[in-house]
């Protein structure tokens, strides 16, 4: 029968990312060993496969309850449906020519080799040491805040509809700065100036909260790169969608 | 869409999509900063089935179960199912459920408006109505001894017709025996070919006190129909009119207790009948 100790850890790892990822290594030669009755060869940490299957052991945290029996066999299940998943997705790529096949029988030059590099690889670095660099500072800052990325992600608007929402109290925001000036001076959302302003909900923005702090801060100052890359944020007001 | 990677873990990373949402997908080998085209995302693969679902779904069959038995009862109570056409002069359509309840009174004719005027009867016996209408006709003015009664049943089925009509003419001969002598005609509702009750029995001035005879049951319908008529028409009319006066006989009855031995059958000729 199977120990108590990892239901516990389970139950204990829902809704917790990192206590998650924890588990996760613990039963990494577990994930391995199943991974390898789907796959059928030997798995490697490099592996797309095992990413895929370290995913749906994560899955099968969150979507876990006593009622559904053992975790480990409810989780091999849930790992093998994924890879399945995955594999009929790649399957669909399959067929296609590579760039990585021999220009010519018999010779080992192959298309890539052949075709010249229009990338910058510097300039590419460059640009993701950039990034890298301003997402550390968000992550601080965020910290000041007592949030984390993983409860960003956790509050994300997952519907449409709130996402619009959202965006809606942001754009009130950004035409009105002193109300990011408060958030900024107390720490606090100002639910209120908000709500009124953009005509949102309070609830919806209550139920946002560290979402909204997010955003507020990547559009009060810097965070340029990544302001650069919500380029499907829509600013919109009560009169209608502006870009 | 692109996906900008914000955080890598072991098991999954967290990405930014351009439309400013984060979220949790598998991390092949990603770094921080790097753009990508396509992730597999971290969703529940199925939901939690919690003591709230059970609590849910059970509140969800329980729900349908009710809503079952309401419409039901809506169809069944509500909903007409028989009408039932009081001609006297007013007119007047009474409309009943299932259960023999009106619910539905509407006058046909002027006189109909004025014989309902202040009357509901609304979710009452079909017999009681019938009873207070013909009260009520009889303190209007309507209906007098020597009167006449029509009452056209818009049956769904004959079985219906059949016992609605005995029950409700044995009903009002005995509601009226004491009070007024009509003739009461249990006809078969038809809109084509509206009733007009037969006049061969004009009603007597002097009719006095004398009270409705009970009309004796109807056979039903025999098994063997070779009997009937195919003409379209109604027989139940005629077979079931109840006499006005107790000396006055129905327009066609039963004749197999007709003594005919008064009947002069002297010139028939039956010599080629065999003995």
């Amino acid at each position: 029968m199977e120990s108590t100790s990892i239901v516990d850890r389970v139950y204990a790892a829902k809704g917790d990312s990192a206590a998650a990822d924890s588990l996760i290594r613990d039963y990494l030669p577990f994930i391995k060993a199943q991974t390898y009755k789907v796959v059928g060869r030997m798995i490697t940490d490099e592996d797309d496969e095992l990413s895929i299957a370290m995913i749906a052991f994560h899955e099968a945290i969150e979507s876990y309850s006593r009622l559904r029996g053992a975790f480990l066999p409810y989780a091999s299940l849930v790992m093998e449906r994924k890879l399945i998943d995955f594999f009929r997705k790649e399957k669909r790529h399959m067929g296609q020519l590579s760039i990585d096949v021999p220009v010519m029988e018999n010779e080992d030059a192959t298309y890539s080799e052949t075709l010249e590099d229009q990338t910058d690889a510097y300039g590419e670095f460059e640009m993701r040491d950039a990034t890298r660099a301003e997402i550390m500072e968000l992550t601080a800052q965020l910290q000041e805040y007592g949030i984390t990325l993983n409860d960003i992600a956790d509050n994300s608007p997952k519907q449409e509809r709130t996402l619009e929402s959202c965006q809606l109290a942001l754009a009130h925001a950004r035409a009105y700065p002193a109300i990011i000036e408060e958030f900024k001076r107390t720490k606090k959302l100002p639910l209120k100036a908000l709500a009124e302003g953009s005509g949102v909900e309070r609830k919806t923005l209550e139920r946002h909260r560290k979402y909204m702090m997010a955003l507020l801060l990547i559009f009060s100052n810097g965070y340029e790169i990544i302001r650069g890359h919500l380029k499907q944020i829509v600013y919109q007001t009560k009169g209608g969608l502006r870009a | 869409m692109t996906y900008l990677v914000m955080q890598t873990e072991k098991s999954y990373c967290i990405v930014l999509d351009e439309a400013g949402r984060f979220k949790k997908a598998a991390n092949f080998h990603y770094e921080v900063g790097q753009t990508l085209d396509e992730i597999h995302e971290l969703t529940a693969s199925s939901p939690r089935f919690t003591l709230r679902h059970l609590s849910a779904f059970a509140a969800t069959i329980a729900a349908a179960v009710l809503l079952f038995f309401a419409v039901q009862f809506y169809q069944g109570y509500m909903t007409p199912f028989a009408s039932v056409y009081l001609q006297i002069n007013p007119e007047v359509r009474i409309d009943v459920n299932r259960n023999d309840r009106v619910i539905g009174l509407e006058a046909i004719n002027e006189d109909g408006k004025d014989l309902l005027e202040g009357y509901d009867a609304k979710k009452q016996d079909l017999e009681v109505v019938t009873d207070e209408l013909i009260d009520l006709a009889i303190a209007k003015g309507y209906l007098a001894d020597g009167g006449a009664l029509t009452i056209r049943l818009d049956a769904p089925n004959e079985e219906w017709f059949l016992e609605k009509g005995i029950t409700l003419r044995r009903n009002l001969n005995e509601y009226l025996e004491e009070k007024v002598s009509v003739t009461i005609h249990v006809v078969e509702y038809s809109q084509e070919e509206p009733y007009t009750p037969p006049r061969d029995n004009p009603p007597e001035e002097d009719a006095g006190d004398v009270t409705p005879e009970p009309y004796p049951t109807p056979a039903m319908p025999p098994d063997d129909d070779s009997a009937y008529d195919d003409d379209g028409d109604s027989d139940y009319e005629s077979e079931y009119a109840a006499p006005s006066e107790s000396n006055s006989p129905p327009t066609v009855y039963d004749d197999s207790g007709y003594d005919d031995s008064e009947y002069d059958d002297s010139g028939y000729d039956d010599s080629d009948y065999d003995d």
